[in-house]
């Protein structure tokens, strides 16, 4: 559904260099840390900045030919960009509705109560979580096939949270042909929604894989000295010195429960796995 | 665009109480003065800078990058600020004309003829277009700020370059005032027609040139 | 909807949790022949996992007997032989419990030792 090849650009003092391919019926993440590249990605996706190399497809079509009917079902949230904030949600629909032909006005309308959105407060006067719940809510009101969510949960608090991403699982639910592009630098997030992964840094991809294979074989092992050295290292992805020995990244997991039974192995989660391969060797 | 019409329409309420001042504003100022169209000028002026302030408004806060992923085209975008222009000022005009003229037959007043008053109020709307067609531009390549300065500056060189015409004509002797005089001749319908067709084709280029100018930026 | 309790810290794979519940749960008659089972975004959604992970799980009962996909109908649970189940059940704590056994003997524990450590446990 929207393929990237091999996208470059250039600022001054960083590089962009990434593929990812989204398909109809995932969730993919794309994790990374501030400046890791995140958004410049998706600004190329949607058209915002120019690419200095490769290409980007958006629903078989490069992204040079997309035209309005295909952005009709596209769905954005960006993280620093919005609706105009002197205008209120009940200046919003009329705008919306004759934006998007397949908006659902009785289901952004309720959606807006359910989340208890001010309709005659000027945007700019919402709290943080209000402006994001507006943002997903409006993505998700037009019957989009496919949603780019730049850091779409940030500035939310736990309940927050959990809310808005329930609100993306039951989009997801409605129909097995969508497909989401989700960015994020809460991990937790991510785990609890997304089927595969991509990590970003310093402008590259530095992992991707499925969600289900990073909580099950991924694993962290803790090893003092002397058992690092009796370690089989094949499996071996990362590596970190720690006060105790080493810190070692695996994606098999199975293999060293099965052959060291006494040696800590604790399962990763996506920050582990994050720390590990950005800071290991 | 008719979407983004809303928009700006909404934006623009927003702003209701401003209205209300220059409404009240202008009208003070016609029953101090007695010129006849200053209240239709100065709404209709009044009105088409409401243009500039809504691009002001995408702008605010990095609102164009989320504007720019919406379905409609960056062209789409440009003309839709042409048209709101012109339906803004248009209506403006329209209302100055109509309370001016229900001033004067509310107040009778010698020295004014119809015909003459009109032609001046017609006169308007090409002039208008003119500083629309050199203010969106500005207004969508170097924003706020920096496109009132550029403002003030083209006013400012078509000052000079009126100052240098007039010293031209009087260095080579040319009667500019007979020119002028011989102008209605051509008959003054003709000419307010050739305004207007001017005018309208500056606006024409000036959204070519803004289109260019939106196809180029980067968000 | 199903009770699946997921342990995120457990070294057992999600997915075969998952898989573990839903057996046990047509073993001991709270999933019945023909009970549909949620579908795969509604019970990714109620675990907070992944849809893959559920999707897998699922796949891997049917792979294994215990599960049927209709589609567009979702997927039921099959008629199955409970036997079979228990027995397979009954396999795995064998393999765990040698394990125990073979960690006991590393470790120096002798058999009677052993016995005593698991009625100990047994009864505790």
């Amino acid at each position: 559904m929207l393929e990237i090849k091999d996208l470059q650009k250039n600022y001054n003092a960083f590089r962009l260099h990434c593929s990812m391919h989204i398909r109809p019926g995932y969730v993919t993440g794309l994790i990374g840390q501030n400046g890791a590249g995140k958004s410049t990605t998706f600004k190329s996706i949607l058209g915002l900045i120019s690419l200095d190399g490769g290409n980007i497809k958006i629903f078989g079509k490069d992204i040079k030919d997309i035209d309005e009917d295909d952005k009709q079902k596209i769905g954005v949230v960006l993280s620093d960009s919005g609706f105009s904030g002197y205008l209120t949600i009940k200046d919003i629909m009329p705008i919306l509705k004759n934006i998007y032909e397949a908006f659902d006005q009785d289901y952004f309308l309720n959606q807006c109560q359910n989340f208890g959105l001010p309709l005659n407060k000027k945007i700019k006067d919402f709290s943080t979580g209000m402006k994001a719940k507006l943002k997903v809510i409006t993505a998700i009101s037009h019957q989009a096939k496919l949603l780019i969510l730049d850091e779409p949960t940030a500035g939310l608090d736990v309940i927050a949270r959990d809310e808005v991403l329930d609100l993306l699982r039951d989009f997801m639910a409605e129909n097995e042909q969508r497909a989401i592009l989700i960015s994020s630098h809460i991990s937790s997030d991510l785990e609890s929604l997304c089927d595969d992964l991509y990590m970003i840094h310093d402008g590259g991809i530095i992992m991707h894989e499925e969600t289900d294979v990073l909580l099950s074989d991924y694993a962290i092992l803790k090893v003092n000295p002397k058992q690092y050295e009796k370690l089989d290292r094949q499996y071996i992805l990362k590596v970190k010195e720690a006060f105790y020995g080493y810190c070692c990244l695996t994606n098999q997991k199975q293999f060293y429960l099965d052959n060291y039974p006494d040696i800590a192995i604790e399962n990763s989660k996506i920050d582990d796995v994050i720390l590990m391969m950005i800071r290991g060797a | 665009m008719k979407g983004l019409l809303i928009k700006d329409y909404k934006l623009m309420r927003s702003q209701n109480r401003f209205f209300i001042v220059v409404i009240l504003v202008g009208i003070a100022m016609t029953l101090i003065g007695y010129d006849y169209t200053f209240i239709t000028s100065y709404l209709s002026f009044v009105c088409s800078m409401f243009v500039l302030s809504t691009i002001s408004y995408d702008e605010f806060d990095n609102g164009y990058a989320f504007l720019f992923t919406l379905p409609f085209k960056r062209n789409t975008y440009v003309k839709e600020k042409y048209v709101f222009g012109l339906i803004t000022s248009g209506l403006a005009w329209l209302f100055g004309v109509v309370i001016t003229t229900a001033f004067q037959l509310i107040t009778h007043t010698p020295d004014f003829s119809m015909i003459d008053w009109l032609i001046a109020e017609l006169m308007l709307m090409p002039a208008l277009w003119v500083v629309l067609a050199v203010m969106i531009p500005c207004q969508l390549k170097f924003g706020g700020e920096k496109s009132r300065i550029a403002i003030f500056g083209a006013v400012g060189a078509a000052v000079v370059i009126g100052i240098v015409i007039v010293r031209i004509c009087d260095f080579l002797q040319i009667d500019l005032a007979a020119v002028l005089n011989a102008l209605p001749s051509m008959g003054i319908g003709t000419i307010t027609v050739l305004l207007i067709l001017i005018a309208l084709i500056v606006l024409l280029i000036s959204e070519k040139i803004s289109e260019k100018i939106m196809a180029a930026k980067e968000f | 909807m199903m009770k699946l309790i997921i342990n995120s810290s457990s070294m057992i794979p999600i997915y075969e949790q998952i898989m573990e519940q839903i057996k046990t749960m047509i073993i001991n008659g709270e999933l019945k022949e023909n009970d549909v089972l949620p579908s795969v975004r509604s019970l990714s959604k109620e675990l907070k996992i992944s849809a893959l992970t559920v999707k897998k799980a699922y796949d891997n009962l049917e792979q294994e007997g215990f599960t049927a996909t209709i589609h567009g109908k979702g997927t039921y649970v099959t008629a199955t032989n409970k036997e079979l189940m228990i027995e397979e059940q009954r396999k795995e704590i064998e393999a765990d419990l040698e394990m125990a056994i073979q960690k006991g003997r590393r470790y120096g524990l002798n058999d009677q030792e052993l016995k005593d450590l698991f009625t100990i446990i047994l009864e505790g």
